[in-house]
This record gives C-alpha cells, structure tokens and sequence, in this order.
C-alpha cells in the first residue's frame, strides 16, 4: 500500500489487535471454559445452555433494553434540537455549539465522578435541588445515567448540524413564501429531509448505548441500586473479571454482538420503510 | 409591504434553482402553501387539481421532483406559484437552467399563463430577447440602479444610455465615441439592422469588408470605415464578400446620442 491508503495503516493495525484479535478469540472462548489461570477447555453449547437459564443475564438484558430506550430518544433528539437551535450563522452561535461539544471531551471516568459528587446524596449540589434520591432508588438510577449520558452528544450533533446545514436554503425561503409556520417547516421540511441522517444516527447510539453505559455504571452506582443498572456490559466485565469465567463472559458478548445486530435490522427496516413514505 | 411577514405579502415566487421540495411528490409540492395555510381538504384538492390541469401535469402528481424532467419541474415550480391565486408573481430568472428550446417554449407558456391570470408578475433575466418578449414594462438595471424604465419598443427605439443601446437588440448596436466623427462630446450609435450596404461611392461613408460572419437568413458584415469598425445586418443573399468596397447608408433618424461615452 502506497500514498494516503499506507496512512491508514496504523488505524487498522489498532483495529487488528485491539477488535479484531479479540473478537475473533472471543467467538472461540465462547463455547470453552476458561479461568485465565488454566488452560481454556472446549465445552460444546454447555454456556449457551447456562445463559438461557441464567437470570442474572436476563436481568441485565432487560436493563441495557431500558437504558437503550430512555437514551437512545434521549441523546439523538437533543443532538437534533441543538442542532436546529444552532444551525443558523447568530452572533455567539459557534460558542453555543463548542459548549454543546465541550461535555464529550471530559474523559469518561472524570465525567463520571463529576456526576457522583454533583448527584451525592448527603453535599452533592443537586442533591440539594431535590435529585438526592437519583442513584439511590432503582428506577432513580435508570433514568439518572441515561440523563447523564445525554449531555455527551458531540459526535451526533456535528452531524446532524452538518445535515442540516446541508438543506438548500431556498427551500426555507419558498416555505416562508408560502405562508408556513416555523413549526411546519420543521415538521414537514427539515426533519423528513434529515431524516435519513438521523436515521444513521439512531442506529449507531443504539450501539454507543450499549457499550458506554459501562463506565457510569461501574463508577456511579457499581450495578445497583438493586442491580437496576447492571447492564450487560458491566456482567460481562463482572463475569471475566470479577470470577474469571472468561469462556462464560464471551458468550455473553457474543450474545450482546447478536442482539447488537438484531436491533441494528430491525431500525434499518424501520428507516428504510420511513424514507419511502 | 417591507414591514410584512414574508408568508403575509400575498406573493408567489419562481425560483432561480425552483426550490421544489425534493422529499414530496408533484401533488404535495403544489399544495405544500395552501395546507401551510390550513386550508380545508376539499379545496385543495380542487385547487391543486387546477393547477395540474393549467400546466399538464396531471399524469406526474405521484412523482417526486427527481424523477422529472426540466421542463416538467418548471411547470411544477409555475403550478405551486399559481395554485394559490396571489396577487403578485416573483420569477427570478425562472428559465436560466433550461436548454435552448426547452427555454423558449416555456417562454411563451408563461406568457400564456400570465395572460390568463392577468397577474401581475416582476419577472428578472438577464436575456435580453426574454425582456422583450414577455415584459409589458422593462426596468433596465445596473448595478442596482435603474438606468431606464419602459415599454420594450421605447427601449428598443429610443435607449437612454450607450449601456441601454448595447443591452437590447442583437447584435448589439454599432457605438463610437462622438469625437472620432468630429461631433461634440459623448457617443453616437447606429443599429446593425438599420445600415444599408450601398454601392462603391455611394451612401454616407465608404469603407472596406473586412468579414462576412453568416448568421442563417442574414449576414453580419464587419465594415472598416473611417478607421472604425461598423457591423451591418444584412440578408445573406445580398451579402458582399471580404475584401470588397462598399458604402454605408442610414438615415438621421437612425442616429443615437448619447451624453455618455459608449
């Protein structure tokens, strides 16, 4: 490889040992049993027979649905109404957008002790606000770390202000001649013309969900209240980590990869169907 | 009308790029103002139907903007103005991404239309031949200023300033700074259509052909006279060759002054 491909490499050399490597030994852990101290032993579908009765993955399941569901609308509709909020060349415009950005570059773990002193029950600052029960009740916690979690929405938010500032604006200017309210224009003109975006957008925070939940979980509430935000991704890493059944705990990752995909057709179908209406 | 909102000032505009909207089918574009006005069903319906019928789009309601012509997605641009029944039309050079045919027959329709609207419509190009064949009035400008108002014929025959001579008329008028004919100050012109190729010696100048550019029924011929070049229209029939002596003729009324330099 020579020229711009050759600048690639390196990216791809990460993605080889740090993705692919691993899921490759992940999908062949799965089916073993493996202690990481011992050798890992082939154990046919016996894993895939523990999960089907395993409650706790169940459990867990149920949780990164809920999480999904609360942040997924959550994140993507925020990053479009910020977008549409800021798509227009106002004074102080750029500085709105970059603080729009700004809470995605905080590094996870620091964001996230961020979130345990301001949601601390006894001195956190909005605990005095009335949210000192956030991470204490379960349902408190389930709603908390999806509202934590939208305030990082940099990424969507580029794009969906890129797609919208991608609409022609003589399309703005026949609507506004043709008598229709900002509402309509929104409704009937700017978001059906960003809608293949936001579907993209939609599909790829089902994934980010899924995987980014981990870090607010194990630092904010480690699962609880009640185990009500163990999401898959943190009894995976409990599992390999924690009681070192790595054989196990690939078998949920691959279940996780499955549901994953699943969610992505289902979304695809959905769009699809949408864009053609 | 400045102080309005612009869905209050009761005006339909023709874009330059048409702005249909892309994502809706011929049907939902035409109507898109008047459901953005809570207009009942019915009459949209009605309306829309209208439209259709005026511009022959009847048999393309279902389709989206992509999947039309460009002649066909003038004709949507035209029914989403119309259908609404404003009291004035905006086209901002309308026809200006049509190819040659395509532009003049649309040219005539929206004659067509407007007559039968009878509304009143600004309509901006910059083709000449368009100003003349679709303006009742032209407002001739430049630089955002107005160098001079009036019917086409009043333009045609009687241009303010060497640009207003030059604009209208094709090819453009012959322009000489007055001086080079020993007659005061600013500018003189002469159409090409209204100099008479003459015999050797006779008319009011002499001069030599210098190119003979053919141009279907007529010729343009480039005549060296008294160190200036004039350009006559001319049926090509009667068209000197390169080379030849010729005089040139026109009357006094077919002289221009101008206060201008050309």
């Amino acid at each position: 490889m020579r020229g711009p491909r050759a600048l690639a490499l390196p990216f791809l050399g990460g993605v080889l040992v740090l993705v692919a490597l691993p899921a490759i030994a992940a999908l062949v852990l799965a089916f073993t049993e493996y202690s990481g101290v011992q050798g890992p032993r082939f154990t046919g579908l016996d894993n895939i027979e523990r999960l089907v009765s395993d409650k706790a993955f169940w459990r867990a399941l149920g949780n990164s649905l809920v999480y999904v569901a609360i942040s997924v609308p959550l994140r993507v509709g925020l990053a479009v109404a910020c977008a549409l909020l800021l798509a227009r060349r106002t004074r102080g415009v750029r500085a709105a957008r970059a603080a729009v950005y700004l809470p995605t570059v905080v590094p996870d773990v620091a964001y996230a002790l961020l979130w345990l002193w301001l949601l601390n029950p006894l001195y956190g600052p909005l605990a005095l606000l009335g949210a000192g029960n956030a991470l204490v009740e379960p349902w408190g916690a389930r709603l908390a770390l999806p509202v934590i979690a939208a305030f990082q929405i940099g990424e969507a938010f580029v794009v969906a202000l890129a797609a919208r500032r991608a609409v022609p604006g003589p399309l703005y200017e026949a609507a506004s001649l043709e008598g229709a309210s900002p509402w309509y224009v929104t409704r009937r003109l700017t978001l059906p013309l960003m809608a293949p975006v936001i579907g993209v957008l939609l599909m790829r925070d089902v994934v980010v969900a899924l995987h980014t939940n981990f870090v607010p979980a194990m630092i904010l509430t480690d699962g609880g209240p009640r185990d009500a935000t163990t999401y898959l991704s943190l009894y995976v890493y409990r599992t390999a980590f924690r009681y070192f059944r790595l054989g196990y705990a690939s078998t949920i990752a691959l279940a996780i990869f499955l549901f994953t995909a699943l969610a992505i057709y289902a979304q695809y179908r959905i769009v699809k169907r949408w864009r053609a209406t | 009308m400045t102080r309005l909102e612009p869905g209050e000032r009761d005006v339909a505009m023709v874009f330059q790029d048409l702005a249909l909207f892309p994502h809706l089918t011929v049907g939902e574009n035409v109507a898109f103002g008047l459901r953005a006005r809570r207009v009942a069903d019915v009459e949209i319906a009605a309306a829309v139907a209208r439209a259709a019928e005026m511009l022959g789009l009847g048999d393309l309601l279902a389709r989206r903007p992509a999947e039309l012509s460009g002649g066909e997605r003038q004709r949507v641009a035209l029914a989403r103005a119309v259908v609404r029944k404003p009291s004035v039309f905006l086209m901002d050079e309308p026809l200006s991404n049509l190819d040659a045919e395509m532009r003049t027959r649309m040219r005539a329709e929206i004659r067509t239309l407007q007559r039968a609207l009878n509304v009143t419509t600004v309509y901006v190009t910059h083709d000449q031949l368009e100003a003349m064949t679709l303006g009742d009035r032209i407002v001739l400008l430049r630089g955002g200023r107005v160098v001079q108002a009036g019917t086409p014929v009043q333009l045609y025959d009687e241009p303010a300033t060497p640009f207003a001579a030059r604009f209208f008329g094709s090819p453009a008028m012959n322009l000489f700074p007055a001086r080079t004919l020993g007659d005061g100050e600013g500018s003189l012109g002469v159409r090409p259509e209204r100099i008479r190729l003459v015999g050797e010696g006779d008319g009011r100048l002499a001069g030599t052909v210098e190119l003979v550019e053919p141009a279907g029924p007529d010729a343009l011929v480039h005549v060296r006279a008294h160190e200036l070049t004039f350009v006559v229209k001319t049926p090509r029939r009667v068209a000197p060759r390169a080379g030849d002596a010729t005089g040139l003729d026109f009357s006094d009324d077919d002289i221009h002054r101008f206060a201008d330099p050309a």
